[in-house]
């Protein structure tokens, strides 16, 4: 199997030689799914693995635009188009000087299996420009983007490629992207996800991580007969992801303990509840405050200076990463299961180092990964999508149960994949899931 | 508001009045080059005798300069003596005069040759005849005074004559330019006897001066004074009716009287008992409102002369002088206006232009229409010098208005915008009548007005100079209502301390006590508490001392500053801002400022006071909050001009609320005037979010317990800047849901404070007012500038907003202007870097440390590891207090790990210059520090770039053969290096040039 690995990753590194960062992710990927290849020979005599790491296509283009003071500029356009199996290509536009193609190949080529996990019927792309909108005005920023979409929009399509934001491209691009698009090909299609709510856009995109976060860990705890009534969960974090999961896990009736910033964290051992949560989301969101100022707002709870949250609650159900990369180590780990907790959902990317993941995977505890647990904020491109489709725009409730079906499928595929025995483990459910639903599709429809 | 109860602002636009050259010159400009022509050396030739009775009283010099003292006219004339014809050819030679006044006895033959050979030796040089009885005229040849004399006066044995002829002399050659420049009014006195119009002369001068003066007791100052003498009506004189009609055909404009003897030589040279009459009469018809005097011994036709509107004055009555005075005062309008209805009841009186203006609304119909129809407004305007208002006023007929009340509306709002237009940007004494209410800049008491006081005044002039007010349309500049309390006062003041056992003091409680103890002088708290009366609202009390005029400028901060709310009873404010001057007095001389000035070549006991009070900006918003919508900072050098930004365009930093938030450092947004809307350290609406300003200062009002005590600034939400609807001035909204700043306060949402309605969309044109004013104060200046602002937004209305300038001095953070910094001139040999993309300014300090990561490419799974290294070890060295040069790939703080270390500030703090490398081959945009920013800019680090081309490169040989020689291993990412020899950076901010020089 290491040979494979080995002779897939030099021809890789011999045809994309100047691509250090597509080679490492190329890498991390196929050694997770190298046992499932290595069982199915028909993987191996299609070609799925040297299929699937050449884009479809790769656009490269000229935008050139002009500045307020008259100066004419010329960056570089890219959309990569990974694969199209499952789905028309889905992928954010980065607008960053650091873009290049190396850099969007290994993002399209990771968005993929991101994208498959979900589930939902969604591609792999990405795309972009080495502009940077830092220091821009509006025009510039506008004009830019006219000039950008004046090239691309006949690359894509609501049915073909599906563009979203990502570094650089936010609200105030997505419109003018989409604005020029609807100018030029005479229709209102979903042919751009992350609008705005006026204008096509869905609800329930910002709560769609935290939320999602919850119903993960909710169909986690269904395997075992148990549920998130009354369970004892703590929260990293008090960003968005983190409030909406404590708001999810408020209206699911479970006990929330804690949440931080930046500053330390906080205890309640009366529990966060509604009230609590508004005042904290308003402390965040309105004013700016720190996080210790709840202690001042409500008696019964403690603010520890520069702690985790992990430390700090005696009885633990379960935990919630929701802040940021590496805030959970080997350690908390050890402690969390330590203190009974059985149930690890993550909200952030990447929130437990490896060391970490190994405890919990050895505890043989529930542990949803990122990639899986965290997927509710791509679902929702997807959702957008399909009321796009429909030219309908559901409430907030259809939305929401409808990303908790999503969250199910999510789930139910992972432990399709991942169960070992008595037991599933989720990292390698998420991983191989991903992988699947892509390969099987490439050998249902030939050598394209 | 700001301006006091008196005043709204000027309605609309303030009066711009053009000049006859068509140019809007200040006035002060105008009437300062008025009577260019004056006498101030005169050769006066007379037989000894002659001479001796010239001074039969006493010294003819002394004599007239009594007189020009009395008459408060400025510099006496000389006087030269030659007692022969000879002589005085000789004096004219060797020296300069203005005129020539000759005395000569029968023998009018020497005369006539006399002023023959002073024409041709000077022609232009004005020659007088002094005779003591007019037979002395039948002396000349043909009894004709020769052409070469220009005028004959009869000596009446009072220095009148001589000062009435100076006078004639000067006036005769003034009067085209200044009727030219200013409008000047002119009199046509005609008159053929000698006897006389000398003596006519010699009483319309005194009299002349005498009624100038009493009016111009309303000028703002004492130049200001003087200005409006020189604006006096010319006299001309004319013997003939000829020479009479050549006048008039000259100076119709301006004529303001007409004063003629009756009996006269006519037109056709013979002599007609009416020539008077009929010249009158003549004129009239095309100035109908011609005030008329005339002056003879032939009673008989006085009622035809009162018949057609003029005067009549019996030549022989004894009443003669008090007459002609009645005339200056009720003809020509020197007096008091009085209002009067068509049957002469008076109704009013007014006594200068203020209280015209203020009567006006109330007089009855009947008299302003009576007095419209003749034209008295007109006249006693001019009497006033206010020549353009007064011809501006003359050609309004009632019938233009339909009715007299829409005159009076009219006219009031002329008055008043004349008045602006006069203040602004004048330093008001005060004691000037009247004015003290709405002039912008009060001078209390002698002395300096200090550093602080000064610059306000010049930037006073400068709004008026150049037209501030009114060139941004939409904002307008000024500054606020500001009194000085001059420096004298601190000296009579410290006079009855014991100033030398004040500054051996070492307790600054002890220091106040004693200084709150002593009362300021009487006559200073009197004008204090007349100056007083119309400050309203909350007061800003600061120190304005001698010694921040020369170039000390880092005083700032040294000297007190007390803020009063300024509420509650009358003599509790005023007691207050007694306790706050003597607070700031007693500031002089405490600890911080002994300790300061012995850094500097002064010591304390030079250093004196002058308080500046100025109104705060901004309003009481209903809810016990006073404060600006905005204030902030500006400076005219941007030393870390990222992006397009140029240095020259300066930088800004705003704040909602009180300037508080900007001078202490709290979060305020900075822009570069030039581009207001390019916001680097601002990518997206989230960071907007994140690093946007949270709370404002204001300050509470209101509170009964307070009363007039020292003013609590206090710091709110910005929901209660919302509910003073302030806020949506200033803010926009984030929605989280589109990842968007909608510029709508309206909307729900997080409330962010963005400025975009302002910067973005010009809501009101700042940016580039400040880009102007900012360069005049630097032209003005000479150096780059700092300057702090407040701006008033209206709640709505017509109301323009208002941009204060509060303070101006030299940019501080230039702090080695004085040491010109060129980074060029080090030798590339001694360089270990070089760079054209440089941020900051000035030299750092020796740095014996190098932080140097080596790490290509970046990794993200490195990146922990680095960056908890080198947090590591920039705390060991902070803790040693040793600062570094700290240099590494990409850009410092990239959240991107493959772009840059994605440290925090926290981890980098102690470095005091820090240098960005470029990441492999790649061409990544350079950050600039833009992750930083408000800390780098905060604590004026250095941040060079270097992009590896020939004017921008890293020495890093260097750097390893050090890191080698120390036993460094090759594999180490994160290298400290000691120096035995120091590094030091020189960075050019203006040209942002920076070198790292080894030696």
């Amino acid at each position: 199997m290491a040979k494979l690995v080995d002779t897939l990753m030099q021809q890789i590194k011999d045809k994309n030689p100047d691509q250090p960062a597509f080679h490492q992710a190329v890498h991390e990927v196929i050694e997770t799914v190298a046992p499932v290849v290595e069982q199915n020979p028909a993987y191996r005599q299609m070609k799925v693995l040297e299929r699937l790491v050449e884009p479809e296509r790769v656009l490269m283009f000229r935008v050139p635009w002009v500045d307020d003071k008259g100066e004419v500029h010329v960056n570089r356009g890219f959309r990569v188009e990974m694969n199209s199996a499952i789905g028309p290509y889905k992928g954010g536009l980065r607008f960053h000087p650091s873009v290049n193609l190396g850099v969007l190949k290994f993002l399209a080529f990771e968005q993929v299996f991101k994208n498959s996990l979900t589930t939902l019927p969604l591609g792999g792309g990405k795309g972009g420009s080495d502009f940077d909108p830092k220091g821009k005005s509006d025009n510039e920023v506008m004009r830019f983007c006219q000039a950008f979409m004046s090239e691309l929009y006949r690359h894509i399509g609501p049915n073909t490629d599906v563009p979203a934001g990502d570094v650089g491209v936010g609200g105030r691009e997505i419109g003018f992207l989409f604005g020029q698009y609807k100018k030029l090909r005479n229709e209102f299609t979903g042919v751009l996800t992350g609008k705005g709510i006026g204008w096509g856009g869905s609800l329930i995109r910002p709560e769609a991580t935290g939320y999602g976060s919850v119903y993960f860990a909710q169909e986690m705890l269904s395997t075992q007969g148990r549920s998130l009534d009354g369970a004892k969960c703590v929260v990293s974090g008090s960003g968005n992801v983190a409030q909406y999961t404590v708001e999810k896990l408020l209206q699911l009736g479970a006990k929330v303990l804690t949440m931080s910033d930046s500053g330390g964290a906080i205890l309640d051992p009366d529990g966060i509840d509604e009230e609590k949560l508004k005042w904290i989301m308003e402390l965040k969101n309105e004013r700016r405050g720190r996080i210790k100022e709840y202690v001042e707002q409500f008696s019964g709870a403690s603010f520890h200076e520069n702690e985790k949250v992990w430390t700090l609650a005696e009885e633990v159900d379960c935990a919630f990463p929701s802040a940021i990369e590496n805030e959970l180590g080997e350690d908390h780990a050890t402690g969390l299961v330590e203190r009974g907790c059985s149930c690890v959902s993550e909200g952030a990317n990447m929130p437990t180092t490896p060391e970490g993941v190994e405890v919990f995977l050895e505890a043989k505890i529930l542990y949803g990964p990122g990639k899986a647990a965290n997927a509710g904020g791509v679902a929702t491109s997807g959702l957008e999508m399909s009321q796009n489709a429909s030219h309908l725009k559901w409430s907030r409730e259809e939305v929401d149960e409808r990303l908790h079906g999503i969250m199910r499928s999510i789930h139910a595929a992972c432990v399709e994949h991942g169960t070992e025995g008595d037991h599933v483990n989720y990292v390698k459910g998420a991983n191989v899931a991903g992988f699947i639903k892509v390969a099987d599709a490439m050998l249902d429809q030939g050598v394209v | 508001m700001t301006d006091g109860p008196h005043s709204m602002g000027p309605p609309g636009r303030p009066l711009r009045i053009p000049g006859p050259n068509g140019r809007v010159d200040p006035w002060q400009q105008r009437f300062q080059s008025l009577q260019p022509y004056r006498v101030l050396d005169i050769l006066l030739i007379s037989s000894a005798y002659d001479a001796f009775v010239l001074e039969e009283d006493g010294s003819l010099t002394d004599r007239l300069y009594s007189h020009y003292l009395e008459l408060s006219l400025s510099a006496t004339p000389r006087i030269s003596h030659a007692s022969s014809a000879a002589s005085a050819l000789r004096m004219l030679r060797a020296r300069h005069f203005d005129l020539v006044i000759m005395v000569v006895r029968p023998g009018g033959a020497e005369a006539d040759e006399l002023s023959r050979s002073i024409k041709s030796y000077t022609p232009g040089l004005p020659v007088v005849l002094l005779v003591f009885d007019e037979s002395d005229l039948e002396a000349f040849p043909d009894q004709r005074v020769p052409p070469t004399i220009d005028r004959v006066f009869l000596w009446g044995g009072s220095t009148d004559v001589l000062l009435g002829a100076i006078k004639s002399v000067e006036d005769t050659r003034n009067a085209t330019h200044d009727t030219e420049v200013a409008g000047v009014g002119v009199m046509i006195v005609v008159e053929d006897g000698i006897r006389g119009y000398s003596s006519f002369v010699s009483l319309l001068y005194p009299l002349l001066f005498q009624q100038t003066q009493s009016l111009i007791a309303e000028g703002l100052n004492d130049h200001h004074r003087l200005l409006r003498m020189r604006a006096r009506p010319k006299i001309l004189l004319a013997t003939t009716v000829a020479e009479a009609e050549a006048l008039y055909h000259r100076y119709a404009d301006y004529l303001t009287a007409l004063l003629t003897d009756m009996r006269m030589p006519n037109l056709a040279g013979q002599q007609h008992p009416r020539a008077g009459l009929e010249l009158a009469k003549r004129w009239r018809r095309e100035r109908w409102d011609l005030p008329v005097l005339f002056q003879s011994a032939e009673t008989e036709l006085a009622s035809e002369a009162e018949r057609m509107g003029g005067w009549f004055v019996d030549k022989n009555a004894a009443d003669f002088r008090s007459r002609v005075r009645r005339f200056f005062v009720e003809a020509l309008g020197f007096g008091d206006f009085v209002f009067r209805l068509p049957d002469r009841t008076e109704v009013g009186r007014a006594r200068d232009v203020y209280e015209l203006e203020r009567l006006l609304p109330s007089i009855p119909e009947a008299s302003i229409r009576y007095h419209a129809e003749s034209n008295h407004f007109s006249l006693w305007l001019t009497a006033r010098s206010l020549f353009h208002l007064a011809r501006r006023i003359r050609p309004m007929r009632l019938e233009d208005f339909g009715d007299a009340d829409s005159l009076r509306t009219d006219f009031v709002r002329m008055l008043r915008e004349a008045r602006f237009y006069e203040q602004e940007g004048v330093i008001t004494d005060l004691g000037s009548r009247n004015r003290g209410t709405d002039s912008r800049f009060i001078r209390l008491g002698r002395g300096s007005i200090g550093g602080k006081g000064r610059s306000v005044a010049f930037v006073s002039s400068l709004i008026v100079r150049h037209g501030l007010l009114t060139r941004h349309p939409g904002l307008q500049i000024r500054i606020p209502k500001t009194l000085v309390l001059g420096t004298d006062a601190f000296d009579r003041f410290m006079d009855e301390l014991d100033v030398p056992a004040l500054i051996d003091l070492e307790d600054d409680a002890e220091l106040n006590r004693r200084i709150q103890e002593a009362s300021l002088p009487d006559d200073v708290l009197q004008d204090l508490r007349l100056a007083f009366a119309n400050l309203e609202g909350p007061l800003a009390v600061r120190s304005s001392t001698l010694l921040e005029d020369s170039r000390f400028r880092p005083f700032a901060g040294v000297y007190h500053t007390e803020m009063l709310a300024n509420d509650g009873h009358h003599q509790e404010r005023f007691e207050a801002l007694c306790r706050a001057i003597k607070t700031v007095y007693a500031s002089t001389y405490a600890v911080r400022a002994k300790r300061y000035l012995a850094g500097t070549p002064h010591d304390a006991e030079e250093q004196k006071m002058a308080v500046c009070i100025q109104q705060v900006v901004g309003r009481d918003y209903g809810h016990g909050r006073y404060y600006p919508v905005l204030s902030g900072v500006a400076q005219s050098c941007n030393l870390y001009p990222v992006g397009g930004q140029l240095a020259e365009d300066g930088v800004a930093h705003l704040a909602l609320g009180l300037g508080h938030t900007v001078v202490s450092g709290g979060i305020a947004l900075r822009f570069s005037p030039g581009h207001p809307s390019s916001l680097p350290q601002y990518p997206d609406a989230v960071s907007f979010v994140r690093g946007c300003q949270r709370h404002f200062y204001a300050i509470a009002v209101g509170n009964s317990d307070a009363l007039g005590r020292v003013a609590g600034v206090h710091r709110y939400e910005l929901k209660d800047a919302e509910e003073d609807g302030t806020l949506r001035h200033v803010a926009s909204v984030y929605n989280a849901q589109d990842d968007v700043l909608r510029d709508n306060v309206r909307l729900s949402g997080p409330r962010v404070v963005t400025f975009n309605n302002i910067l973005k969309w010009r809501s009101i044109p700042l940016a580039e007012a400040l880009v102007a004013l900012l360069r005049l104060l630097r032209e003005g200046l000479g150096e780059e500038v700092e300057l702090e602002f407040a701006v008033d937004l209206p709640d709505q209305g017509d109301e323009e907003a208002r941009l204060y300038v509060l303070q101006v001095r030299p940019q501080g953070s230039l702090r080695f202007a004085d040491l010109e910094v060129h980074p060029d001139d080090v030798p590339t040999d001694s360089r270990l870097a070089t760079t054209d993309l440089a941020l900051g300014h000035g030299s750092s300090p020796p740095l014996f440390d190098v932080v140097h990561v080596v790490a290509d490419p970046l990794l993200p799974q490195t990146q922990h590891a680095l960056c908890a290294e080198v947090a590591a070890v920039d705390r060991e060295l902070r803790e040693a207090k040793r600062p570094y040069l700290l240099i590494g790939p990409g850009r410092w703080g990239s959240s991107d790990g493959t772009l840059g270390l994605s440290v925090s500030w926290s981890d980098i703090s102690g470095a005091r210059v820090i240098v960005e490398t470029p990441i492999g081959k790649r061409r990544v945009e350079p950050s600039q520090g833009t992750h930083f920013f408000r800390n780098i800019t905060a604590a004026r680090v250095a941040y060079l770039t270097i992009a590896d081309t020939e004017d921008s490169w890293l020495r890093r040989p260097w750097l390893e053969a050090a890191w080698r020689a120390q036993g460094g291993e090759e594999a180490a990412m994160v290298r400290h290096v000691r120096l035995d020899e120091p590094v030091r950076a020189l960075l050019d901010g203006r040209r942002s040039l920076g070198v790292i020089t080894t030696s």
